[in-house]
């Protein structure tokens, strides 16, 4: 699938496996300006990834580390 | 017996005691099912990102566990009805799980920021970098091409101007005599 600027997925190259959702740090280079989620066509990451960092990112927004909006 | 990962967070303005306290009771409740905690990681008052009760602030602690299967979902009932606790988590660990502390979190994005800070450093240096010099040329004024061209010009024009009034004064002479010549023979009639 082409990606904005052939961007390649960043789990894949840095060999991450599982993500965690209390590492925030990690979790604010997928999220925009306005807090959200970061499409895959402009992140570059594979599908398996997107969906383990969409569902991390809503585990971290429940427990108030992550806002949901501004 | 499965690995479990929970996240508790309670209200921060209880006090110290009040906390200590529902700390021990969850703990007890964990031991009654035979579960054991073998990592524990205190996150402290923290602040939230949007309201929660009204309250801006509060208090987290991350417990990775091991419990029986049937022992979770009392648990979860029991952390539903307590009064003291905001929010729950519960997750399970995958295998080969090694829990990472707050501290490591922080010492990790430092390590991030340095490493670009240093990149856009080294970027910066390159672009300011002086270019490497290439020699060119400069054409020469036009002025000065002009100036030098003319006064060589002007001795190859003096020097043929006399000899060409010599050779014509030549040439005269000869053809004067030769009129004579002509002139004065009596065989010819003009």
């Amino acid at each position: 699938m082409a990606t904005y600027k052939n961007r390649q997925c960043y789990f894949v190259e840095n060999k991450i496996n599982y993500i965690d959702y209390k590492n925030v740090a990690l979790l604010k280079k997928f999220i925009t300006k306005y807090n959200k989620i970061v499409p895959r066509y402009y992140s570059g990451t594979s599908l398996k990834f997107q969906k383990k960092l969409s569902f991390a990112i809503k585990k971290a927004r429940y427990m108030a580390l992550v806002p949901y909006t501004t | 017996m499965n690995n479990y990962e929970i996240m508790l967070m309670l209200f921060p303005d209880m006090g110290e005691k009040a906390t200590n306290e529902t700390i021990h009771e969850i703990k007890d409740v964990i031991g009654s099912f035979h579960g054991e905690i073998f990592h524990e990681d205190v996150w402290g008052i923290r602040d939230l990102a949007f309201t929660i009760k009204k309250q801006d602030q509060g208090y987290y602690i991350v417990w990775n566990l091991k419990l029986p299967g049937e022992a979770i979902s009392e648990l979860e009932k029991i952390l539903n009805i307590h009064q003291a606790v905001m929010r729950y988590l519960v997750t399970k660990t995958p295998v080969n799980y090694e829990m990472k502390t707050l501290e490591q979190y922080d010492a990790e994005r430092e390590e991030a920021e340095k490493e670009a800070k240093k990149k856009r450093e080294e970027a910066e240096k390159e672009k300011s970098a002086p270019r490497p010099e290439v020699k060119v040329e400069k054409p020469k004024p036009r002025i000065e091409a002009a100036v030098k061209s003319t006064p060589k010009a002007e001795p190859k024009k003096a020097e043929a101007a006399p000899k060409a009034p010599k050779e014509e004064a030549k040439n005269l002479e000869d053809v004067d005599a030769k009129l004579k010549s002509i002139i004065d023979d009596p065989d010819i009639s003009l």
